[in-house]
């Protein structure tokens, strides 16, 4: 600033609009910068993300969606192959953003997103589950570990239920569900 | 010691002959145009698959940023290129804000105010005090980030990366013996500091406006280096871009070649480029 050369008052009006421009940019940006800070620290968002500047500071998250349907003939849980793409996700993970925000329950638009996209999984009991590599130190690694878990329990085809725990805090609802008229379930 | 000073301050002397202003004024444009096009680099990359997925509207973006690298480079067209990246990038970032990475946010941050500041932006001397402030702040960012998740003084990091990252990253793994590392050793523990203190620094001379050009190349060679060690040189081409006309020194020809040499690198990674000729 000092390289204008003359103090503020003697500025022509133009250059002091664009001072104050700027100057409000700066104050943005710090504060931004400081609210990131926060974020990171206190609701644990992924701090590659949002213009905080703190990549390279952990390894990459990296945030996968798992959907597992109930094997009736097995009795027990079964996880649908994501390489074999037997589901979607990018509804739930778009609605989701990204999971950006790591400890926030997912809303229930990015649930009926799921459905959306996937004609061939409602009605039916399903676990969606949100897997990320976390860092420890003890000793150094990186692994993937689940940090969402949510159950969906239909009640007929108008409704569903859901149930999970995110950041180990529990989350409930429920929503009423309409299929977009042109897909098939 | 007074010798290699006298020689270092030669070569800096040869680096920053006085140009005319019409050359200058050209290497200042070439500098925010080789900014965008560390942007480009990013975006044509996702071109096929938001064109696959039908979503025009950042093929469009894409389309106004490779149009805006070559007119921001002439000054009749250079304001009219500024803000047709400002509104592509505008679009770009409503639609991607979630996903969108820390050199985008940069770029947020730095290219489109030059639109503010007229035909002549690269004139502006409010402009450069701008771009030196805000690359200071996001270095002093960089730094609190680095502290606030305690991976860099003791080392963790940097041992994380020498076991499991990409084939650059893991090219301190010798300081601390063979591998595979289970904690950091003293070396890894130093180098981690060296880094956020190295930003710390860096960010606060920035702030209260150093502008030597040694600083400039130094700081350049840094990026360079951490560019390498990352395998990712987008991230680095824009600041390199962005100090350059902060510093109001201009992308000059020897830089304007490192700089495209690493966007074209980058497309590939040098880690895959290495593994191709190994």
């Amino acid at each position: 600033m000092s390289s204008e050369g003359s103090p503020a008052a003697a500025r022509p009006p133009r250059q002091r609009v664009q001072t104050l421009i700027i100057g409000v940019l700066i104050a943005l940006h710090v504060g931004w910068l400081g609210v990131h800070l926060w974020l990171v620290k206190t609701h644990q968002i992924n701090p590659w993300k949002l213009g905080g500047y703190a990549m390279y500071t952990v390894p990459h998250l990296n945030p996968l969606t798992h959907v597992f349907v109930f094997d009736e003939g097995a009795q027990r849980w079964a996880e649908l192959e994501r390489s074999r793409a037997l589901f979607n996700s990018y509804n739930f993970d778009k609605s989701d953003d990204l999971h950006v925000f790591r400890c926030r329950p997912p809303g229930t638009d990015s649930l009926i997103g799921f459905m959306d996209e996937n004609p061939h999984l409602r009605y039916r009991p399903l676990t969606i589950a949100i897997s990320e590599r976390q860092f420890f130190k003890d000793p150094i690694r990186a692994e993937r570990h689940p940090v969402m878990t949510v159950q969906i329990a239909w009640a007929g085809e108008t409704r569903f239920a859901y149930k999970g725990e995110i950041c180990g805090t529990a989350f409930e609802g429920s929503t009423p569900y309409t299929p977009p008229p042109d897909s098939s379930g | 010691m007074a010798t290699i000073a006298q020689r270092f301050g030669q070569f800096v002397d040869d680096l920053s002959v006085p140009l005319s202003e019409d050359q200058h004024g050209f290497y200042m444009r070439l500098g925010f145009s080789i900014a965008i096009l560390s942007v480009v680099f990013e975006k044509v990359l996702d071109l096929g698959i938001n064109l696959q997925t039908e979503r025009y509207a950042l093929v469009a973006t894409t389309i106004g940023f490779l149009l805006a690298a070559p007119m921001v480079l002439f000054a009749r067209t250079s304001w009219a290129g500024i803000v047709l990246f400002a509104i592509s990038i505008l679009v770009f970032v409503f639609d991607k804000w979630a996903a969108y990475h820390n050199h985008g946010w940069l770029s947020v941050w730095c290219l489109p105010v030059a639109a503010l500041f007229g035909a002549a932006w690269w004139k502006s001397e409010l402009y450069h005090w701008y771009l030196r402030v805000t690359l200071g702040v996001v270095m002093v960012a960089a730094f609190a980030q680095k502290l606030l998740a305690g991976t860099y003084l003791d080392g963790s990091f940097i041992t994380y990366l020498s076991s499991h990252g990409t084939l650059t990253e893991q090219m301190f793994g010798f300081l601390c013996g063979p591998g595979p590392y289970e904690a950091p050793c003293v070396a890894h523990q130093a180098l981690g500091t060296f880094i956020a203190f190295w930003q710390l620094g860096v960010g606060i001379l920035l702030i209260a406006g150093v502008r030597s050009l040694i600083f400039l190349f130094i700081e350049i060679a840094f990026l360079l280096g951490a560019g390498l060690y990352a395998d990712e040189m987008n991230f680095q081409v824009l600041n390199i871009a962005i100090l350059s006309i902060a510093f109001n020194y201009g992308m000059r020809p020897w830089l304007c070649g490192v700089c495209v040499a690493l966007l074209i690198i980058d497309a590939y990674s040098i880690e895959g480029l290495l593994r191709h000729v190994i």
